[in-house]
């Protein structure tokens, strides 16, 4: 993810956020601070929210894929429910956070570029 | 669901492309059956435990009317799918190469 450029995260937003049936999208420093959300702005405790829990979440889980294996890491992680799904990608610097609604037609193609 | 079936899903998955083991444990993460091959079982304790582990970790992030359904995490070689039910998951790893 381009730190300098702004214009390429906003792209990034657009792309993820268009998509049919996402319903948020959080960006998340090292600090577990919410640097970017598409919640309207009196939801920004929903968006500390998410950030905290699944911050931890994601933490969790690239401790357990390191375990088995050490040159492992984790990419990608998603949390389905019966609901909703949330779509964690973490990177060195930033964390992406995508929460989408999970439909009956369950084609629905979650085009989001893979972290490299 | 009667033990043939579950035996014909679980060598379904099994044997599915891709897929490299199957675990089934309960929410504690020990495991039940799996189809690796080693006797003493310590691939199947190591994603029992990390599935157990992170289907606890998670269930407290929804909703009070939402229930957890699966989680997917994916790594660099490989991905595991965890599906949650009340009493047992049902953990399929699958590996790829970039």
């Amino acid at each position: 993810m381009a730190a300098t450029g702004g214009g390429d995260i906003e792209e990034l937003v657009k792309q993820i956020t268009d998509h049919p049936g996402v319903q948020g999208l959080i960006i998340v420093n090292t600090e577990g601070i919410p640097i970017r959300h598409t919640f309207q702005e009196q939801s920004r405790p929903l968006a500390v929210q998410y950030c905290a829990l699944f911050q931890s979440l994601a933490m969790k889980a690239r401790t357990a894929v390191v375990e088995l294996d050490n040159n492992n890491d984790l990419l990608f992680l998603r949390v389905r429910s019966k609901k909703h799904e949330v779509l964690v990608a973490p990177d060195t610097k930033y964390l992406l956070i995508v929460i989408q609604r999970v439909g009956n037609d369950d084609n629905l193609p979650v085009n989001i570029k893979k972290t490299p | 669901m009667t033990a043939e079936r579950v035996e014909s899903v679980l060598e379904l998955l099994t044997y599915t492309k891709g897929v490299t083991g199957v675990v089934v444990c309960n929410r504690d993460g020990q495991p039940i059956r799996d189809s690796f091959q080693d006797l003493d079982r310590t691939r199947a304790m190591e994603y029992a435990d990390m599935a157990a582990e992170l289907a606890r970790e998670a269930a407290p992030l929804l909703y009070a009317d939402d229930t957890l359904d699966s989680l997917r995490v994916r790594s660099r070689t490989s991905e595991v799918i965890i599906k949650c039910h009340d009493e047992f998951l049902l953990v399929v790893i699958q590996e790829f190469s970039e």
